[in-house]
């Protein structure tokens, strides 16, 4: 953004405040002293990569930083809980507190005048009207949140250049004209005028966040959405071998477009079951003993389930599947024909399967291996009994 | 303040638990490599520890957990004693294979890759497993505010996930106002290094070259780096296609302007020499990586030359016999058919 265009602004009630007042020497001077002027033949680049790369313990917004900006964001980030609710008017005093913490920082510089391009008063000058810009931007209702000053981009400092592209200062310029010599004073001063370039910058990135925090909720919830949906998918829903998941991908690949499935699409809401054995159990009419429960492996063929998600929870999964049944039984085949229905009560299967033996074709009944745990829990209960919903 | 928050992304392999659990082992080895390589360099003046916060990204609970499902599966029909059903035993008996830790590559390794190339539900179902838990990381917190700085080191199938989480966070607008989802959290990343970089051979969706994740677009400095001696990287070797885009407008624009970095190395410090750590011993790595991150004047020229003189490229640790053990390990018939059933299918796209 040039420097000109933001010169158009009316001049807003933080200038009242910000007016230049006293310089205040930065709390980075200490570290330009101890660092920076001993380690002269590292040259002026790595000068404002010192400043860049100041930590939670640096003079740059960290504990030794004493421009009062740090305690005055901190609480935008308040968790809004009943103890701890900042209500909206308060937000928006933090945050002109903040702007005019800020801009006091700025206008502290002992940065002379501005005469030149890239001369450390216009440097701050143009650092100035950035954050006044932004400041009366978020007075404003209605706030256009794609506007580039008050994207975090536009603040962040860039490591090679120093450059802030809101207000286009570029740090690299100011300290290689001014750090030829380390501890000279212009060097002093350049690196107390970047200091606070980053640190009003990095300052903005943290009132723009803050802003922007129902979007950043919204973006948490709609990922904590399709993360639930997705893990439901493959780890709720009946499992899918490999078989299965290879012909639903494809499927899938089919029915959704490639700048769908780049993004984060939601998870099928339906799947076709293929060639899928699991255990179960089949009350069978055996020749020799009568009734029983027999352990069965019940193999789908083809079959297919659906369901509806709703909030990263499917529900109402309903399915249908010719099956064979596989059971050792004595005088009758070992494989039974059928259909499985899966219900969305409790995620029962329940099938009927024909099966040929001694005494001709029967009919049995195929159940889930949950369903039938669920039934022998209760085993005094006759299991007809049971399926026709009946109290004990 | 937030510190610079620094993704790392694994690869194959295992990086859970025996109970599936995440184990962030790799990620505290891969921090203890950089965190050495650091502290060799006296301009870089801040701790590590306290410029960096390293986030372990994990998303091998989700082939575990698809892996250890069919082995249970498996078992439980056997278990369930039907004898007549032996045609379903032994559809699943392979799939108890899947669940082993130890010992078990064709699973462990080939069956991560293989799983999120050929299966575009599971490749969902990763992607977002890992832009939450990037989004998690990069969230404002109570008592230390909004990251300012962020960047991403992704190694070896990491490299394709990292890529396609990126762009799909870059490119989605889920929100009201229908800003892309990393807009609203913080600056763009400053740089995204792939180590042992395979995204172009296993893109699908989104293209590698022509995707948001390009210098100037979803980051603001891309680093790939890939090794010689690194038989997973070498084109025709046992991949089909290297990272090059090499005559593509934007990257080549990129390069230009020392945005795109693209690195060949040639070091053996390891024997493992397709791990992350052997790429960031060498200053070839890491001081591009450390530059990007830190600003192109936190390493001075005369510190680089000097880094670059004294670091051996073959480690004296690795000798001849261990570099012979490597090939042998390459010899290994089990090696062979895993890798040459792969390769064919990853041709044929």
């Amino acid at each position: 953004m040039h420097m000109g265009a933001l010169r158009i602004l009316i001049l807003p009630t933080f200038m009242v405040h910000a007016t230049v007042g006293l310089a205040r020497e930065d709390p980075c001077i200490s570290f330009y002293e101890d660092n920076i002027i001993p380690n002269q033949g590292f040259g002026t680049d790595w000068v404002l990569s010192a400043l860049y790369n100041q930590g939670t313990n640096g003079c740059i917004l960290g504990k030794a930083d004493d421009s009062g900006i740090l305690p005055l964001y901190l609480p935008l980030f308040e968790s809004e809980t009943e103890d701890k609710k900042v209500p909206p008017g308060e937000r928006s005093r933090l945050r002109h507190r903040l702007f005019e913490r800020v801009l006091e920082d700025l206008n502290s510089a002992d940065a002379g005048a501005c005469r030149q391009d890239h001369a450390a008063a216009c440097d701050i000058e143009a650092q100035t009207l950035a954050v006044e810009s932004v400041a009366i931007m978020l007075t404003e209702s209605g706030v256009d949140v794609t506007a580039p000053l008050i994207q975090a981009d536009s603040w962040a400092v860039d490591p090679d250049s120093g450059l802030v592209s809101a207000s286009g200062v570029e740090l690299r310029l100011l300290l290689r004209n001014a750090c030829s010599e380390f501890a000279s004073p212009e060097c002093r001063r350049a690196v107390g005028v970047s200091a606070r370039i980053i640190r009003s910058s990095r300052a903005m990135i943290q009132v723009i966040a803050a802003y922007k925090l129902p979007i950043i909720a919204q973006d948490a919830e709609f990922l904590s959405t399709r993360d639930r949906e997705w893990n439901s998918y493959f780890n709720t829903i009946s499992v899918q071998y490999p078989w299965e998941l290879a012909f639903n991908s494809w499927r899938y690949a089919k029915a959704t477009t490639r700048q769908e499935r780049a993004l984060f699409p939601q998870a099928p809401s339906s799947k076709w079951i293929i060639l899928h054995p699991a255990p179960a159990f089949e009350y069978i009419d055996t020749p020799l003993d009568g009734n029983r429960l027999e352990a069965s492996i019940v193999v789908e063929v083809a079959g297919y389930e659906w369901w509806e998600w709703e909030k990263g929870k499917a529900k109402n999964r309903w399915g249908v599947s010719g099956a064979f049944s596989y059971a050792d039984v004595k005088e009758t085949n070992d494989i039974g024909y059928g259909i499985v229905l899966h219900t969305p009560v409790k995620n029962t299967s329940l099938g009927v399967v024909m099966r040929d033996g001694d005494d001709g074709w029967k009919a049995g009944v195929i159940v889930n291996v949950d369903l039938a745990a669920f039934i022998m829990k209760y085993s005094t209960s006759d299991l007809m009994s049971f399926l026709r919903l009946q109290p004990d | 303040m937030r510190r610079h928050v620094l993704i790392v992304i694994h690869g194959m392999g295992v990086y859970v638990d025996q109970d599936g659990k995440p184990v962030p082992d790799w990620t505290d080895s891969v921090t203890d490599v950089l965190k050495l390589q650091y502290q060799k360099y006296p301009s870089l003046l801040t701790d590590f520890d306290e410029l960096f916060e390293v986030v372990h990204v994990d998303y091998d609970t989700v082939f575990d957990q698809l892996l250890k499902r069919w082995a249970d599966e498996a078992e439980a029909i056997e278990n369930h004693g039907v004898e007549s059903a032996e045609i379903a035993t032994r559809m699943l008996g392979w799939l108890s294979g899947g669940q082993a830790h130890d010992e078990n590559f064709a699973w462990t390794h080939v069956g991560d890759v293989v799983l999120y190339h050929y299966f575009n539900l599971l490749r969902q179902r990763v992607k977002v497993h890992v832009a939450k838990q990037i989004h998690t990381a990069l969230q404002p917190r109570q008592g230390e505010g909004a990251v300012t700085r962020w960047s991403i080191i992704a190694h070896s199938l990491g490299t394709i996930v990292a890529h396609d989480v990126l762009h799909a966070m870059s490119a989605s607008t889920p929100n009201e106002p229908g800003v892309p989802l990393l807009s609203s959290i913080a600056p763009k990343p400053r740089v995204v290094a792939m180590l042992a970089n395979v995204s172009k051979t296993l893109e699908h969706e989104a293209k590698v070259y022509e995707s948001q994740v390009i210098p100037g677009r979803a980051c603001r400095s891309y680093l790939s780096a890939n090794n010689k001696f690194d038989p997973f990287v070498q084109e025709n070797l046992l991949v089909p296609k290297s990272f090059d885009p090499t005559g593509v407008a934007a990257w080549d624009e990129a390069k230009g302007q020392g945005m795109y970095m693209d690195i060949e190395t040639e070091n053996v410090n390891e024997l493992n020499v397709h791990s992350a750590e052997n790429y960031l011993v060498n200053p070839a790595v890491h001081i591009p990586l450390f530059r990007a991150m830190c600003g192109a004047g936190s390493i001075p020229n005369t510190l680089e030359r000097n880094a670059m003189e004294h670091f051996q490229n073959i480690s004296s640790v690795v000798t001849k016999e261990s570099l012979d053990t490597l090939l042998n390990k390459y010899r290994d018939e089990a090696w062979y058919q895993a890798i040459g059933k792969l390769l064919p299918l990853m041709e044929a796209g």
